[in-house]
This record gives structure tokens, sequence and C-alpha cells, in this order.
């Protein structure tokens, strides 16, 4: 019985005179991408983004963590009084229920941004939308996500986040990091 | 490429299986384990983005080090591409620890700015697999090469036990 092993260890020792084969066959490489590029396709386009109806059809849009300075709005928008504080707008397409909100208000606000629920179809929340660049989701209907207004009432973020209820920290993360950037 | 025949055991140092093997066992490990914490934050977009920016930087490099040595390496190929990774998320880590996003951070490979290609995560696919492809096609044409050097009685099969 024989095997066909690509290195003899009896003659190809270190520092051996004579040239010896290489530890693997010439293809095995190319094999290898081969399956390897495949999985990794798969991967990516099947599991690799979160592609829902309530995301952002460009998820380089969606929770992309850094403060922008985006436009600076008037002091009042839909009724809403901008200025002197940061702001973190809420949009949601159905008022969130009470306990949820207030669990979520508490880390949102602990660095003492004022919350606003914008609720889809409410008076204001269109214009809270327009002004603030808040993106329309793959399924085309009203945003999900949040905005952060400066105090000096400047865009700083602007994300769809159908999952925000888990992000509490971020928005608490992203409004203490105004400090100091608030003109 | 050309090696002196003393150095043909060192040329094939990133070459070898059992190096290879527990290389992509610790790989795929550390991999599933980021890959499972960036589904817990719903971000698998910034995984697959940052991975497949690593690869296509770790291909550069296996393809740069083999046309310039003349040899595979680095001696640790599954690491340096699981390194690369570990680099490119670094600012992820500091925001996990309170720190948001800034540009400055892009040092990390792009880490900001490599979200806004257009195209995405498939775009950033297509680039892995040209670079990392191209990189087996030179690695492929230098182990013909090689096999075409090695003695006609160093290929025959050997038997059980030697």
């Amino acid at each position: 019985m024989t095997v066909a092993s690509p290195i003899d260890q009896a003659q190809c020792s270190t520092g051996s005179p004579r040239p010896c084969p290489p530890p693997l066959r010439w293809w095995t490489p190319a094999v290898a991408f081969a399956v390897s590029a495949v999985v990794l396709s798969v991967l990516v386009i099947a599991f690799g983004t979160n592609n829902g109806p309530l995301d952002d059809p460009n998820q380089a849009f969606q929770r992309d963590g850094a403060l922008h300075n985006g436009p600076q709005l008037p002091d009042r928008i839909g009724g809403i009084a901008l200025g002197g504080s940061s702001v973190v707008v809420l949009f949601e397409r159905r008022q969130p229920p009470g306990q949820t909100l207030a669990q979520w208000r508490a880390g949102a606000t602990r660095s003492g941004s004022r919350l606003v629920v914008a609720v889809a179809g409410k008076p204001g929340t269109s214009a809270l939308r327009d002004a603030l660049g808040m993106r329309t989701p793959n399924d085309g209907g009203p945003p999900v996500g949040y905005a952060i207004v400066d105090r000096s009432r400047r865009v700083r973020y602007a994300t769809l986040d159908p999952a925000y209820l888990d992000h509490a920290s971020e928005v608490e993360l992203l409004t203490a990091g105004l400090t100091g950037h608030a003109s | 490429m050309t090696a002196d025949q003393g150095g043909w055991n060192r040329d094939y140092r990133a070459l070898r299986p059992r190096t290879l093997a527990w290389q992509l066992v610790l790989l795929l490990a550390i991999e599933a384990v980021l890959f499972q914490r960036y589904d817990a934050e719903q971000a698998r977009f910034h995984w697959s983005t940052h991975f497949l920016d690593a690869l296509a930087f770790t291909s550069l490099v296996l393809l740069a080090w083999l046309s310039i040595a003349g040899r595979p390496g680095p001696r640790y190929p599954l690491l340096t591409l699981l390194a690369f990774h570990v680099y490119a998320i670094v600012p992820d880590l500091m925001f996990s620890e309170g720190s948001a996003h800034s540009q400055w951070q892009n040092v990390f490979l792009g880490h900001i700015a490599e979200h806004y290609l257009p195209g995405g995560a498939v775009a950033w696919l297509a680039i892995a697999l040209v670079l990392s492809g191209t990189h087996v096609a030179a690695l492929t044409v230098w182990l013909r090469g090689r096999w075409a050097d090695t003695p006609n009685d160093l290929r025959v099969p050997l038997p059980v036990g030697t």
C-alpha cells in the first residue's frame, strides 16, 4: 500500500542539497480559494447585512456612530422648540408602550438631553422628518429611528434604527459626545 | 523566483498544512465569535465590511511578499488576516467602551470611509475576491515552478511508514 505524500521527510530536511517538493500540490490553493469564495459569498450576501423592511437601503447611513455637522435648524419646527439643550427626536410609526419608552428615555436622556417622540401621522412629524433629513426605509414608509440636535440647533446625527430600543446606550454615548462639540 | 538549495524548507514555512490547519481553526473560531457579537448588535454589515476590507488588504500584503521576497509569506498568513481584521475593528471596540466614531479612525484600514463605497458589502466582496484570487494565481504559478524543479525521484508516491 502506498500514499502520495508531497514531502519526503528523510530526503528534504533543513539544509538538504536537493530541491524539495512544496508541502502543497500546486492546485491546492486554487481549490481552497474556490471553496472559500463560495462560502464567503453566501455568508456575505445572505447573512452579511441587516436588510429588513425598516432598515436603510444603504446600510452605510444606518448607525454609523459618528457625530456630524449637519444643517442648523430654526428655533422651532412643527411646534417643537429647539436649542438651549440637546434634543433627541425619536421617530416611530406608533406610540411606543409607556414602560418601554420610559426605559429607553432613561438611557437616552442620561446626559441631559430632551426627548421628543414624533409619531407618524401626528402634527409636526413630517416637518421634523424633512428638517432632520431622516431617510426612507426599505418599505418606503415613515422612518423608525432617531435624530440628535445639539444645543445650538445643529443636526448631529440622524439614523434609521428599527431596534432602537436595544440601543439606548448608543444614544447616551452620542449625546454625551456633544459636550465640547456644541457651539 | 529562485532559492538556494539550503533554503527550500524556509521557503515553504507559510505553506505547511499543519500550521495552516491550526491557523484556520483559530481564525474560524474567533471570526464566529466576532460575527455573533456584531449580529447581537444588529450590525452584521459592519462585520462584513471590515472583514472583507481586511481580506483585501491581507491579499495585497501576501502578493507583495511573494513578489518581493520570491517566496510565500508571512509565516502565518491566516493569523495575518485575523490581525488585520482586529486592527480594522479597533474603533468599534472603542465605541463599545464609550467613544463615538470620528474621521481620524480612518487610519484603521479606512474604518469610517469604507462603508460609503458604492455597492457596500457586495462591492467589498468583489474587491476582496479579485485581490485574493490574484494572490492565489501568483502562488499557483510559484508552486508549479517549484514542482517543475523537483527531481522526479522525490515526486513518486512514498511507502507508508517512511
